[in-house]
């Protein structure tokens, strides 16, 4: 290798850019869960969703892939908002090291 | 129901595939902790296997590749006889060359579908354009990788597999009716079309619901730990940047750079 190559690659810069956006792809894939026959995907979208239901008992919602499944709200809900929630803290502190790199 | 990995590798005369598919096993039973079978055309005796199933590679001339500067032979049909050989009620195809780094995988076997396939890609880097990869032929087809495959042993699932025999023996006349150029035979192309007809023309059918990390042929790439990786790549203005994938599954095309970490792991 020559020099010159040597010391390109030597002074390569760490990409916070692409890094980010892999960040973000490895965790929204990890918000995904099954429950009930459905898949899902935990996040303000369905946490909303679940919340303009929580007068009823029993709903009937179309999961990720657009099949119908009855499911118990409250229950749902709750898986939901641990995974998001979990996931969220997961992202953070990866972000957190992330955000040190140089 | 039964439920295991398949990995397709035959070797050519550059890359040692079978190597590859074994070093990918032990990952697969790390992150899935599920059975990996191998189908190859050579009789080996590895430990990682829960089952070698010795089938002959068609070959069907050379292909160029990027990273290794040089065309080689192609031996990547028969992947339609994934259903067929499969010892599983429930598998997972998997590429040679897929990188198994988390355990995202296992939410597959949830999914109440016959066949779930990867329909989008993306370059780590953020540098490749993959619209040309994410769609296909003259009418812009929504596209799919048979890099990773999730398929239950149903109709629907034979279904697929059948057409994409179908396609594969009458490439020309696909290749034509989709307008694809004088494109050479896929999988994914030949996946995306039985997908097509198996779900009605509709251009939707079950997907891993996240886009497939891809990391292209011209970047280098070293393990730094047991699911971590450092990609280098040039930018459009000739500066090298570096990132690290840690915990992401990824499907390496840079073959070359996969082998040095196969060989060095051995």
């Amino acid at each position: 290798m020559e020099s010159s190559e040597i010391i390109k690659q030597a002074r390569a810069r760490f990409d916070h850019e692409a890094a980010k956006k892999l960040l973000n792809e490895k965790y929204e894939a990890k918000m995904l869960f099954a429950h009930g026959g459905g898949m899902w995907r935990a996040g303000p979208d369905l946490l909303n969703l679940l919340h303009s239901c929580d007068d009823l008992d029993l709903a009937v919602i179309l999961d990720l892939y657009g099949v119908p499944v009855e499911i118990e709200v409250s229950t749902l809900y709750a898986l939901a908002r641990e995974r998001w929630q979990e996931q969220m803290n997961a992202w953070l502190l990866e972000y957190q090291t992330l955000a040190q790199q140089r | 129901m039964n439920r295991g990995v398949l990995i397709f590798a035959f070797n050519n005369e550059t890359t040692d595939y079978v190597s590859m598919a074994a070093w990918s096993a032990a990952r697969i039973q790390r992150h899935l902790d599920v059975p990996v079978c191998l189908v190859t055309d050579s009789w080996i005796n590895h430990d990682v296997f829960h089952t070698v199933i010795t089938a002959d590679s068609a070959h069907n001339g050379q292909r160029w590749m990027p990273d290794q500067d040089t065309a080689v032979s192609w031996k990547n049909f028969y992947r339609y006889r994934a259903m067929e050989l499969s010892p599983f009620d429930h598998t997972l195809l998997l590429d040679a060359d897929y990188v198994v780094a988390s355990d995202v995988l296992s939410s597959l076997w949830t999914i109440q579908q016959d066949i779930v396939v990867m329909s989008k890609a993306h370059d780590v880097a953020g540098i490749g354009d993959f619209a040309q990869h994410n769609f296909f032929g003259r009418f812009a087809m929504p596209s799919a990788w048979a890099t990773a495959i999730c398929f239950r042993n149903t109709a629907t699932a034979r279904s697929v597999f059948e057409i994409m025999r179908r396609v594969q023996d009458n490439w020309q006349h696909y290749c034509y009716l989709y307008g694809c150029g004088r494109s050479r035979f896929r999988n994914d192309f030949a996946l995306a079309i039985a997908l097509h007809i198996t779900y009605g023309n509709a251009c939707k059918w079950p997907q891993v619901p996240w886009s497939m990390a891809t990391v292209l042929p011209e970047y280098h790439m070293e393990q730094l730990g047991p699911d971590q990786f450092e990609v280098r790549y040039s930018m459009p203005n000739n500066m090298v940047k570096r990132l690290t994938i840690n915990g992401v599954d990824f499907h390496a095309m840079n073959k070359r750079e996969l082998e040095k970490i196969v060989a060095g792991a051995e």
